[in-house]
């Protein structure tokens, strides 16, 4: 979903992940995409905007990148590197009809795609969301079928 | 703003539906999010500001909404050039012409 907003602000987006990844990065959008098991994310140069999910390792390489003037933006929490002349953003979300208003007016535009794995009922939601292998998507737990 | 409680949230026309994240936390909202500091996520019924919530379009499949809060909110307080919300986060700020980074489990955002 980030991949999609930032290309259409415009960005120049590189996805990374797993292997397993790379189709549904490039799917959603990004022109590039490293695969963190086997490619260096050095390669690539620098970026402006870095959004790190993963945090750890992944995540201080990432800041390593960031150009003069870029930031940061991390979900995880507080990025532990954060190189001078660059912004850190780190936050908890918070409900926004606002914005909330915005994203479902984007995806009713075609402009937004959600990425839906595993839709379970609520006796399969334990299971569901306990999986014993990679969920690729977002799981989705219906009360009522 | 008075809290509803979600299950009477329902005669607005829209279902009711759990969005579940990787973390267990189970968040109950017609459209939006609770409040992620309040006790109770997992009961039954749970108490939500009506300030968080949005109503979900009727062209929009209810799984689809389902989809879009922690993600969207995400995305949009972490990419796009507008004002930050009330006590939320700045914003990045992706522009024509930059080079933007994703890392991670395109699942989650």
């Amino acid at each position: 979903m980030v991949t999609q907003l930032a290309r259409e602000a415009g960005a120049y987006v590189i996805g990374t992940g797993r292997a397993a990844d790379r189709q549904a990065a490039l799917d959603f959008g990004a022109q590039e995409f490293v695969n963190l098991e086997n490619d260096a994310l050095e390669d690539r140069g620098g970026v402006d905007l870095a959004f790190d999910v993963i945090g750890g390792e992944i995540g201080k390489r990432s800041a390593a990148l960031i150009r003069a003037g870029g930031t940061m933006v991390s979900v995880g929490g507080p990025p532990e590197t954060r190189p001078a002349e660059r912004l850190a953003i780190d936050f908890v979300v918070e409900a926004d009809r606002a914005q909330m208003e915005e994203v479902v007016q984007r995806v009713r535009d075609g402009r937004l795609r959600t990425n839906i794995g595993n839709v379970a009922t609520l006796d399969e939601a334990v299971a569901a969301l306990n999986p014993t292998e990679r969920v690729t998507g977002k799981t989705i737990i219906r009360i009522r079928p | 703003l008075e809290p509803v409680w979600a299950p009477r949230y329902l005669p607005i026309g829209a279902m009711i539906f759990v969005v579940a994240e990787a973390d267990e936390r189970l968040l109950v909202a017609e459209f939006g999010l609770t409040d992620w500091y309040r006790d109770g996520s997992l009961a039954e019924y749970a108490a939500v500001e009506t300030r968080n919530l949005a109503p979900l379009p009727g062209d929009v499949d209810v799984t689809v909404g389902a989809s879009l809060p922690i993600s969207g909110l995400h995305c949009v307080a972490g990419t796009l050039p507008a004002r930050p919300p009330s006590g939320g986060a700045e914003r990045a700020r992706a522009r024509r012409g930059r080079r933007s980074r994703v890392d991670g489990d395109a699942a989650r955002t």
